[in-house]
């Protein structure tokens, strides 16, 4: 019942058409990672998107939701969709680092990651089926502090813009976020290093809904954001190369 | 196969295959993080072999032993990789990791031999920890034998670079945080 009328509000949205849309012009309708905010909104202000978690999309396309292109923060959920013909086959197209922020005046004074196991502090992650979640926890498990800090977590949210409004808001004293995350926020945040060694392998990939009406148009805007305006548009937000 | 058998296998080549019983000893936290850190190092130290070899920076004995040296970073990536494995943890590739180089790093004898000892130095620091303080037999098995190996490439370039091949007694056991503080500025 609640996924019904999710996906109801969200055909409410989408059929509501933007100001400023070219008469006659395809507008596609982009399903991508909340990560991909900023960069998908300087490189085509021209489409509709929807941006939320990629695991809430994914599901949403499952159900039957008008969208022509989804782009996931881990192919996990491109590739399931994959198998079950729902989309076309996907192609990477980024990569992406974890970073620790903290708000700028730093309550708990965190200045490493394994300040997490030795002070008292409030953490904000993603829940665990949210890619930038599941990462999370490989970071913390790949650092010996998975079973030490998950105690300190004090919210999960659905989105990795829902865990930098909680740290810039001062509702937590740290979060784990894409380092794409922190350019928009960054007078508010300090990003705090994650290890190499213990990064996790984050590729983005992207695909066409299979059920698009619009598939020509849609295989052609993934072409332009493999194609070097759109890898320059990804790499001034910070994206890595796929 | 018994602890000091094991051990009296010599440290030059880990053979995975060899590790693996002993790989299924269950690893906790500590150990995983251990060997996450290893492989990284490995790849990192194998790469800066490769960079010396390739920069002609060494001659006779001295390249003879780089190039062994390089053979072991890999054999210690495979044993590690094993024991990752076996845990069922996924197993990082070198391409995962771009190592990041001071431009004038191959540039003389001078510079080279500084960053390799300096992150020889962590390593070794790193591998003396683990194998004082790791439970599971099987890690701290090959840490000890890998940190063998890398107190000889310690003495192969401190002996280029000083003409000593044996430095100071008791080299200091580095914590996880201090070492990755070490490397990281190579690891990119």
């Amino acid at each position: 019942m609640g996924r019904r009328l999710g996906v109801v509000l969200l055909l409410a949205v989408l059929l509501a058409a933007p100001a400023g849309a070219k008469p006659g012009a395809t507008r596609l309708t982009i399903f991508a990672a909340a990560s991909l905010t900023e960069a998908f909104q300087s490189f085509d202000r021209n489409e509709t998107y929807s941006f939320a978690g990629s695991n809430t999309l994914a599901a949403q396309i499952q159900q039957g939701a008008p969208a022509d292109v989804f782009a996931s923060a881990s192919p996990q959920y491109t590739q399931d969709l994959y198998r079950r013909k729902l989309v076309e086959k996907p192609v990477t197209f980024a990569s992406n680092r974890l970073v620790l922020i903290v708000p700028k005046s730093n309550p708990a004074g965190l200045t490493s990651v394994y300040d997490l196991a030795r002070k008292d502090t409030k953490l904000v992650v993603a829940g665990p089926a949210v890619p930038v979640g599941s990462y999370t926890r490989t970071v913390l498990r790949k650092l010996g502090l998975l079973s030490s800090v998950l105690g300190k977590v004090v919210s999960q949210e659905s989105d990795v813009k829902g865990v930098v409004g909680k740290v810039v808001l001062g509702q937590a004293d740290a979060g784990f976020v894409y380092v794409t995350d922190v350019k928009p926020v960054a007078g508010q945040v300090t990003a705090i290093r994650i290890p190499a060694w213990a990064q996790p392998r984050v590729r983005y990939e992207i695909a066409v809904v299979a059920a698009s009406s619009h598939k020509s148009a849609a295989r052609a805007w993934i072409k332009r954001v493999l194609a070097k305006q759109g890898q320059a548009a990804l790499a001034r937000s910070g994206f890595g190369k796929p | 196969m018994n602890r000091a058998r094991f051990v009296a296998g010599g440290a030059a080549v880990v053979l995975p295959a060899a590790l693996a019983p002993l790989a299924r000893a269950g690893a906790g936290e500590g150990e995983l993080a251990y060997a996450n850190f290893a492989i990284a190092a490995e790849y990192l130290m194998a790469d800066y072999y490769a960079r010396i070899l390739k920069a002609r920076l060494l001659h006779g004995s001295a390249r003879n032993g780089a190039t062994v040296a390089r053979r072991n970073e890999h054999d210690h990536v495979a044993a590690l990789a094993t024991l990752l494995t076996d845990a069922g943890q996924s197993v990082p590739a070198a391409e995962d990791f771009e190592p990041t180089w001071p431009p004038s790093t191959f540039r003389s004898l001078g510079a080279a031999t500084a960053a390799g000892t300096k992150i020889e130095a962590a390593v070794l620091g790193a591998y003396l920890d683990a194998a004082t303080t790791i439970t599971v037999e099987s890690y701290r098995a090959l840490f000890a034998r890998a940190l063998a190996d890398h107190a000889q490439h310690l003495a192969v370039l401190s002996w280029v670079s000083t003409g000593k091949p044996v430095t100071a007694a008791f080299p200091p056991a580095l914590g996880l945080e201090q070492a990755t503080n070490q490397l990281e500025p190579y690891l990119g």
